[in-house]
């Protein structure tokens, strides 16, 4: 199944080689990615769109388990009947850093 | 506290670690740390110098499981970061709260291919809970106070500082002001889980309590006893979860899974509500998955939220601290006629001891080990069988006491563990159970004992092969024995002279008791080397790819 996330992390050194490594990791395959800094340079938020047959529930919980990860959402996944989108973005589970 | 101005970042690290209440450090030096390790003289750190970064890692590895505060390893770039890499990950695997600080060559050489370059904070990625490269002197005591509290926060894990050397010789334009960390506490968790809960065990017929390494990190094994003994429900431990419960509480069934107890496997097996607690249904655990307590509903109690329903759908999740869950759930189920059973079966397939021949038992020897040691003695296992012989046979009161490499398998944990632990609580006896594979691959270790003088002891039991792998290779692969054969063993007991420790050999059953008697008895270190038979196994056994209920067991002759 595809699905995409929208991430916001403070952007910290690596924090969005941290996120892509995880879902790697985690059995989660990247299929596009569009990612932005703020104009402060402070944040960042990407767009991740991921395959797997594994549950969203588990890449949400794990990327979500990352330090610099301030909130994760899910906001489309493919079903039989095309994509269900989310607006605004469903959270699923927020997990807590740390 | 306030550092002062015109510190050196080296200096500040180590008043900062100090500040967190460090008083052991594990390393190695090297180019790149050399400023940290001037700092460390004059310094209230003791710094406890390894023989191979890895081991220092292990060690720290091993202090944090048994005090519970983060174990710190030190090393240089390079080789010496990369040889944290394996105690980074046996940390990470086991949720062992740790922070490792590698030295890294200055700002400017940094992506230049610089002598000893290495990226570290890459290659650890995957393996930390968190990591830090500080890019000014100024973020060194922020860097240090969140690493530690992220370290020992929620589900504990290794933290990583890569520490440029030119950021450790920088000195402050400024004086600083920062706080020591403070770790964040774990949530309540939510009550109606809460309360679904209570319905399902009072409505269970058939509960058992699956516990994990959770009840450690929580510190929760007093919570842990009063609620299985408020229930009465049976209890099973996994690997990391072995003494969570007293390893003779009448209502423990000992450990399930691979080499778990025919009792234990069997209540899982039958159970109609399994109670997780603090496990994460690891396929040593499980077995088969689908198969897996195939009658059970699940309640799944955890700090991590990412480990519910990871690998085996739940009924009732709670998540958050441990304790206060395990403090409401005090109900009394209808279960005796299944409490019967379950002792039942903890009789019927209780160990024998018995064993045939005449080479050393290192089942029984394990177990009059564990008769005589009493409850001040901390096992530092190795990993193979002779691990899985400590985890049957060696009866302990409290999980800290165990120290095994669960997650990671690591072979060479032992020698490293059993310092670390020594150190972390010197009033304790640590003795090392090692195999002859194992104690090869930390056997430098033994300097660090002598250097220190450690009243470390060692058992090691030699079956001149890689035991667990022969093992396999005769059940799974047609007894065609690859590369297991380890009879071109050194003269261990010669080995440990040379190294100062005293040592004696057992070669049979009659040399036991004397051994065990020296291990209690000597106040400084001792090797005791067992040769054992090369054929034996370790039972009972449930095949790769097989449910739990279906076990292996030794062929009677």
């Amino acid at each position: 199944m595809k699905f995409t996330l929208r991430v916001q992390m403070n952007n910290t050194e690596g924090v969005l080689e941290r996120v892509l490594g995880r879902l790697r990791q985690r059995n989660f395959n990247i299929c596009s990615l569009a990612a932005d800094s703020s104009k402060c340079n402070s944040f960042m938020s990407a767009r991740i769109t991921v395959e797997s047959e594994r549950p969203m529930e588990s890449a949400l919980k794990q990327i979500g388990k990352l330090y610099d990860v301030t909130e994760v959402q899910l906001s489309e996944h493919e079903t039989n009947n095309g994509y269900q989108h989310y607006e605004p973005a469903k959270t699923l589970e927020v997990c807590v850093s740390v | 506290m306030t550092f002062r101005q015109n510190m050196q970042g080296a200096k500040l690290v180590v008043k900062a670690l100090e500040a967190e209440g460090v008083d052991t450090v594990f390393g190695y030096p090297g180019g790149a740390i050399m400023p940290l390790y001037d700092a460390l003289l004059g310094s209230r750190l003791r710094h406890v110098l390894v023989r191979h970064e890895q081991a220092a890692a292990l060690a720290a590895d091993a202090y944090g499981r048994v005090t519970g505060r983060p174990g710190v390893c030190l090393a240089t770039s390079g080789p010496g970061a990369t040889n944290l890499i394996t105690g980074i990950a046996n940390a990470a695997m086991d949720s062992v709260p740790m922070v490792a600080i590698t030295g890294q060559v200055a700002s400017p050489l940094m992506g230049t291919d610089a002598f000893q370059e290495v990226d570290i904070y890459g290659i650890s990625m995957p393996l930390v809970k968190h990591s830090f490269l500080p890019r000014n002197v100024d973020d060194l005591p922020r860097v240090i106070s969140e690493a530690f509290t992220i370290a020992r926060s929620g589900r504990p894990g290794p933290v990583l500082i890569d520490l440029p050397k030119d950021i450790a010789l920088q000195s402050t334009a400024e004086p600083l002001r920062w706080e020591p960390s403070r770790p964040d506490p774990m949530h309540r968790p939510e009550a109606k889980p809460l309360s679904q809960a209570r319905d399902m065990i009072m409505r269970s017929r058939r509960p058992v309590l699956y516990v994990g390494g959770g009840i450690r990190i929580a510190r929760a094994c007093q919570e842990l006893r009063a609620f299985a003994n408020a229930t009465g429900i049976p209890v099973v431990t996994t690997l990391q979860g072995i003494g969570a419960v007293s390893g003779n509480a009448r209502l423990n069934l000992g450990m399930l899974g691979m080499h778990g107890t025919k009792a234990a496997n069997y209540a899982v097996h039958d159970c109609d509500l399994l109670i997780a607690i603090g496990a994460r249904f690891d396929d040593r655990v499980t077995g088969k998955l689908a198969e897996f307590a195939p009658e059970a509903k699940v309640i799944h109690i955890d700090g991590d939220p990412a480990e519910v329903g990871k690998l085996k759908a739940v009924d009732c999740s709670i998540t958050g601290d441990i304790k206060v869950a395990l403090n409401f759930l005090h109900v009394q189920p209808h279960i005796n006629e299944w409490v019967e059973t379950c002792l039942q079966n903890k009789i019927d397939y209780a160990w024998r001891y018995d064993a045939p021949g005449d080479f050393v038992y290192a089942p029984a020897f394990i177990r009059q080990l564990s008769n005589y040691a009493g409850d001040d003695t901390i096992i530092a296992c190795d990993v193979g069988q002779h691990q899985m012989w400590v985890a049957q046979h060696y009866q302990f009161s409290t999980p800290e006491h165990h120290l095994s490499s669960g997650g990671l398998g690591t072979m060479g944990y032992g020698l490293p563990a059993a310092i670390g632990a020594c150190l972390a609580k010197p009033e304790a006896r640590v003795i090392c159970v090692s195999g002859d594979g194992s104690i090869m691959m930390n056997i430098q270790e033994l300097a660090t004992i002598k250097r220190y003088s450690l009243p470390v002891k060692v058992v090691l039991f030699d079956n001149q092969r890689l035991g667990m792998v022969r093992q396999w290779q005769e059940l799974f692969f047609q007894e065609r024995y690859s590369e297991v054969d380890l009879s071109d063993n050194p003269d261990f007991a010669a080995v440990a002279n040379a190294f100062g420790m005293p040592s004696m050999t057992v070669s049979n059953r009659l040399e036991v008791m004397p051994a065990i008697e020296r291990l209690i008895n000597d106040d400084g270190p001792l090797f005791v080397h067992v040769l054992i038979d090369p054929q034996a196994n370790v039972w009972p056994l449930v095949p790769p790819g097989k449910c739990n209920a279906q076990m292996m067991e030794a062929k009677v002759i």
